[in-house]
């Protein structure tokens, strides 16, 4: 089956810029001082939040700088544990994914210094906003609190990288932790329609598309297997002096510089689609709770 | 091993030597990457329990600055992978000694683990499709394995040089298949029921060796990023970033709406790109950028996972950094791998004519000195008194290698006395047209002048018997 129709469709009626449906609930673990159910298309993650006092014993051995990958952070960012786990039947075929599975470190190691990296007070540049500490949930500040993160794969079809980042920061912003920004997340294939020759002659067909609008936004999981994907996820500060900086992005794909450019800003794009979807959302809890304490 | 604490009292003068004057701890340019310097050699795998038949493996061994690693490929023949019938495999395994994982943590560890594996292993760098022997049944298995023998940050950078270049260098030996009608042969296939073919392994005395088919070499080219502080010195620092200046303006131009873009740029935090980071500056810088391309200009990977948030334009300057950068790698280690090729072929010559010098890895380990275009004598033999087998293989494969190594035809090479050794003359070689063969051949003959070509290959091949 062709990626996309002589229409300019894709597999699933989309046209190439846009996203698939989204759903964003929040609250869905009961007793997760975060939780949020992030679904994008087919792609469902659910992932939680808890913040835990400190043991003793983390608390030591956090406090020798071993590796010391961000010896300056570490003074700001809580301690963060995060686990991913893959259900089986999270892809078509069932698969037992365990701890130490190639794609699950991989997501872990990812999600993890995302999760530290928003957590991060210190990376704003605007210290004062954040710093004014109005945490609810005990701000997890210093270093005496720990975040504990679960993440679950409950459907696995494209995307699942970006998912999880914008699952954790619905379920780190319902927390109310105090973190330095919001990331939020999108992907595009990497590779570019129309290298074969099917794919050619159905560009030409269409005329109207300039060169350059052949990447595809938010693949789902056959167009991640047939043209890779870029996954990006980015900074969703209001403030323009960090609009949409880069938190982390993970390519694997075959790619000219100038290619990755365009894949880059193409995904920027999606980003802003869902920052301000995720943004509504939270707002839109936030108020609901307000209400609910105020009578 | 430095420290987290010498480290952390040293950041903030590290930063600002970088930031100011863009001199970092070892003199460099925060462009400027420590040489590379790459060592190539064939030797016998030491793990092996009878020496005498432990198979060849290629290591390359790369200091960068004073992070060393060595890459050692190996192979053997499995059966196939279960799914996939017409595919030899390929694994790869990075590990580091004791101490240094402590030091260097088990995280930072998988990390360059799963990049090389990212970029070798799904990013098919390796074809796996010419290892297979009797598809379904046998295949060639190919193990890489990368060891960090001293860490002084860019660990990963080292791995990737030395994993490619070993794999460029490898020749494994060429596999013989026959119906399995003497399962004693030695061959691996052998006490499979069904199978009906066997697979051997012809030495590489004998035959020539068959190299791996690299599709592609990627080499990974890692980034720290350091972040200028907001207030002031921003002019100063810009002639800093002399091609980075406008890749940022692009992604400032789609990130500003509108009206006031010259202030946001000011209060933007700006960032210095380091290459290729020493331990200390790994430790103390804000993000870290792993980029990767193959010597062609194509990006094979982009990663980085948190850290401080970058502007997006400054990726695309590092894609292109990294793309420059590889090309450079890339070229310097096909050039390391061509003169090696022909420093082995030489040897291989050489020891093949010269068996007992070539008893060791390296050749002329006590032995004749023979350069190999000298002539010591030269005597015309009568091509009949020979007697041998013309069509030895092995021989024909001497000739075409001295052929290639210069030497003239029609000349038989007589080796000057051993200083130790009794025999005065110990080998005559000879080379001339074959009368039906059609191809060149060498002959050789011993001292005693017995000849028979049994007696002639195992002169010949020390190794193989």
């Amino acid at each position: 089956m062709a990626i996309m129709s002589y229409e300019g469709l894709r597999q699933d009626g989309r046209r190439w810029n846009e996203l698939r449906r989204m759903q964003c609930d929040l609250g869905v673990v009961s007793g997760a001082d975060g939780s949020c159910s992030f679904t994008c298309g087919r792609t469902k993650i659910i992932a939680s939040c808890f913040v835990v006092p400190l043991s003793k014993q983390k608390a030591s051995a956090a406090r020798v700088p071993t590796t010391a990958t961000a010896a300056a952070a570490a003074s700001t960012a809580p301690h963060v544990e995060l686990r991913v786990s893959w259900l089986p039947f999270a892809t078509q075929e069932r698969r037992e994914r365990g701890r130490t599975d190639r794609q699950v470190v991989d997501l872990e190691g990812m999600l993890k210094q995302t999760a530290c990296a928003m957590l991060d007070a210190s990376s704003a540049v605007v210290q004062k906003q954040t710093a004014s500490g109005r945490g609810s949930s005990g701000a997890a500040r210093g270093n005496n609190m720990e975040v504990q993160i679960k993440v679950a794969v409950l459907q696995a079809d494209g995307g699942v990288r970006s998912c999880c980042v914008n699952a954790l920061t619905c379920a780190i912003g319902m927390a109310n932790l105090v973190c330095g920004c919001l990331v939020v997340s999108c992907g595009c294939t990497a590779q570019q329609l129309g290298r074969t020759l099917r794919e050619t002659r159905m560009l030409q067909s269409r005329g109207e598309e300039e060169e350059g609008k052949r990447l595809l936004l938010d693949p789902n999981g056959a167009e991640t297997t047939k043209l890779g994907e870029l996954s990006l996820s980015v900074t969703s500060a209001a403030d323009r002096r960090q609009f949409q900086d880069v938190v982390s992005i993970n390519c694997e794909a075959k790619l000219t510089p100038e290619e990755f450019e365009e894949a880059v800003e193409t995904c920027a794009e999606g980003c802003r689609a869902v920052s301000k979807f995720l943004r509504r959302k939270l707002l839109d809890y936030m108020t609901k709770v307000a209400t609910i304490s105020s009578h | 091993m430095v420290t987290g604490g010498l480290i952390a009292a040293n950041a903030g003068v590290l930063r600002e030597a970088l930031l100011d004057a863009d001199c970092r701890e070892d003199g460099r340019s925060a462009r400027e990457s420590r040489p590379v310097t790459l060592k190539l050699e064939h030797c016998l795998q030491p793990s092996h329990q009878d020496k005498s038949r432990a198979p060849q493996v290629t290591m390359a061994s790369v200091a960068v600055g004073k992070t060393r690693a060595t890459a050692t490929v190996s192979a053997r023949i499995e059966e196939t992978p279960i799914d996939r019938a017409h595919e030899g495999s390929f694994s790869l395994f990075v590990d580091c000694d004791r101490e240094l994982e402590l030091a260097f943590g088990q995280e930072k560890q998988q990390e360059a683990s799963r990049c090389l594996d990212q970029l070798l292993k799904h990013g098919r760098a390796l074809d796996l499709e010419s290892l297979c022997i009797v598809p379904g049944r046998l295949a060639w298995s190919i193990r890489l394995d990368v060891r960090v023998a001293e860490s002084d940050g860019n660990v990963l950078d080292a791995c990737a040089v030395a994993a490619v270049a070993a794999m460029k260098s490898f020749v494994r030996p060429d596999h013989r298949v026959s119906e399995l009608a003497s399962p004693a042969d030695g061959g691996e296939g052998e006490g499979e029921g069904r199978s009906r073919k066997a697979a051997s392994i012809v030495p590489l005395e004998e035959r020539e060796g068959v190299r791996l088919t690299v599709h592609h070499s990627p080499f990974t080219v890692s980034f720290v990023a350091f972040a200028k502080p907001a207030e002031g010195g921003e002019d100063g620092n810009a002639d800093d970033e002399e091609g980075g200046d406008d890749a940022m303006d692009t992604g400032e131009r789609v990130s500003g709406d509108e009206g006031s873009d010259d202030e946001a740029e000011d209060l933007r935090a700006n960032f210095v790109y380091a290459i290729d980071a020493t331990l200390a500056e790994e430790s103390c810088c804000d993000a870290r950028v792993v980029a990767a391309a193959d010597s062609e200009g194509y990006l094979r990977l982009m990663r980085k996972l948190g850290g401080r948030p970058l502007p997006r334009g400054d990726l695309t300057l590092l894609a292109r950094l990294a793309c420059v950068r590889a090309r450079e790698l890339g070229a310097y280690v096909e050039a390391e791998c061509r003169s090696f090729d022909e420093r082995s072929r030489r040897e291989r010559v050489r020891r093949k004519h010269n068996p007992k010098a070539g008893a060791g890895s390296g050749a002329g380990a006590g032995g004749i000195k023979l350069e190999l275009g000298q002539v010591a004598a030269i005597r015309p033999v009568d091509e009949d008194a020979l007697g041998m087998d013309l069509d030895d293989r092995a021989m024909a494969e001497a000739a075409s290698e001295a052929e290639a190594a210069g030497e003239g035809p029609r000349k038989v090479v007589e080796m000057p006395a051993r200083p130790g050794a009794g025999a005065a003359r110990a080998k005559g070689r000879k080379r001339r047209q074959g009368p039906g063969g059609g191809g060149r051949k060498v002959v050789a003959r011993g001292e005693g002048g017995g000849g028979s070509p049994a007696h002639l290959r195992d002169a010949l091949a020390p190794g193989y018997r």
